[in-house]
């Protein structure tokens, strides 16, 4: 609640520091584990929706993408909190919720488009969040969070 | 037409006309992708309402009214409706209500949808909401060109302050920010924009005009009106420019908005 009093204080306060510093950005994965175990590879979650001219003035895509991302740097801000220290303390963030919610809408997402509109059943994921330069391809030693597996 | 012959009046109008234009997209936008923020998008309200758990009943209870699916569907549709309808209805009642839809989307996702955007459809919806109010109840003059004064000054703010920061930057006078900017993927800049900014000398060319313009932008207020006309006009090729290249469409119009209000102060200063 305090967090959120913060960022809607900064909606009426603003501070009007745009790209002073381009921070790595984090990028979010994932992966399907089946019920035999097995482990899909790394997936990236996309957050990048093409655009024409009219996004000029109408960009709904573009700026739910970009809502979407704001997520994930919302997650690794709230993680980087002293009092939150745990694994428990973690998965009982809002913030890693919605990030979960995000990767589940993903899974529905993609079997859709690949078939039926029903997921496998028993079908399991995990994520993770790697921090990235801009430019730089992402490697295991990017990961800063990676989830236990949960169920879709 | 010459600024000195601009209203109290017409500048009114004309920061409705163009917050009208600002909201609706907005609400458009969101409207055309509320599959996000249903039971199975995003930003599900079941998650969301967790930030109130420790809050009172009463508080759970408007916000679940408020900001579940459907009830915020409708708090859009009414955003969209006051949004068109404030050039003609003059009321300060009216820009308060777009004001308090734009603060339940901000809170309905965590703060903020837009960043900075939405921070200054806040601003210019405070300072237009005062202005009315003040010229509804024939109060002083002086509380109308307060509320113009506040968006003015956070405009000019926004600006310089944004300036101040990036000469701050070591990789900004580096010449360097640009060109890790547009290869930050979730911005999709188009391939012949990120080629261009990789160049050094680009880079380095482009920001340090971005940083000049940001810190003279005061010069606005303070100097005559060709300046003030031609730091606007520069400003809003700028924003023109960020929408193109980064997709940020919605800071264009949100300052845009803010522009008759400058032009307003710039008479006074």
């Amino acid at each position: 609640m305090r967090k959120l009093a913060v960022r809607m204080a900064r909606a009426l306060l603003p501070s009007w520091r745009f790209f002073d510093e381009i921070d790595p950005a984090p990028r979010l994965f994932y992966r399907t584990i089946e019920a035999s175990s097995a482990q899909g590879a790394w997936l990236a979650v996309p957050f990048r929706p093409a655009r024409g001219w009219l996004a000029l003035a109408f960009n709904p895509e573009g700026n739910l993408a970009l809502a979407r991302h704001a997520l994930l740097e919302q997650l690794l801000g709230d993680v980087a909190e002293p009092e939150v220290s745990d694994p428990s303390a973690v998965e009982s963030l809002t913030s890693y919720a919605l990030v979960t919610q995000l990767v589940r809408e993903r899974l529905r997402q993609t079997a859709a488009a690949a078939g039926p509109a029903v997921p496998p059943q028993g079908e399991r994921f995990q994520f993770k969040i790697t921090l990235v330069e801009a430019g730089a391809v992402a490697g295991p030693a990017e990961d800063v969070l990676v989830s236990r597996i949960h169920e879709v | 037409m010459p600024l000195a012959h601009v209203s109290t009046g017409e500048t009114l109008l004309w920061t409705a006309r163009l917050t009208a234009l600002s909201v609706a997209l907005q609400a458009a936008e969101l409207l055309q992708i509320r599959g996000a923020f249903g039971e199975t998008g995003s930003f599900p309200w079941s998650v969301l309402r967790r930030d109130f758990a420790h809050s009172p009943r009463w508080l759970r209870a408007v916000l679940d009214a408020l900001l579940s699916y459907r009830p915020f569907v409708l708090v859009l549709l009414v955003q969209l409706t006051a949004a068109l309808a404030l050039p003609w209805l003059s009321s300060a009642g009216w820009s308060l209500l777009l004001l308090l839809t734009v603060l339940l989307v901000c809170l309905r996702f965590r703060g903020t949808y837009n960043g900075g955007s939405d921070s200054m459809t806040v601003v210019v919806l405070l300072g237009l909401t005062v202005s009315r109010l003040a010229a509804q109840l024939h109060a002083s003059e002086a509380w109308v060109d307060a509320g113009l004064g506040y968006i003015a000054a956070q405009l000019t703010l926004s600006y310089f302050v944004a300036g101040l920061a990036k000469l701050r930057s070591k990789s900004w006078r580096a010449g360097e920010a640009l060109s890790r900017l547009v290869q930050v993927r979730q911005y999709v800049v188009p391939a012949p924009w990120v080629e261009l900014f990789r160049r050094p000398w680009a880079s380095r060319v482009a920001g340090w005009l971005v940083i000049a313009f940001e810190c003279a932008f005061p010069a606005a207020l303070l100097l005559g009106d060709e300046v003030t006309l031609g730091l606007l006009a520069l400003a809003a090729s700028f924003h023109l420019a960020i929408a193109g290249i980064f997709g940020l469409n919605r800071f264009l119009w949100a300052w845009l908005s803010a522009y008759p209000a400058l032009c307003y102060w710039s008479q006074r200063t």
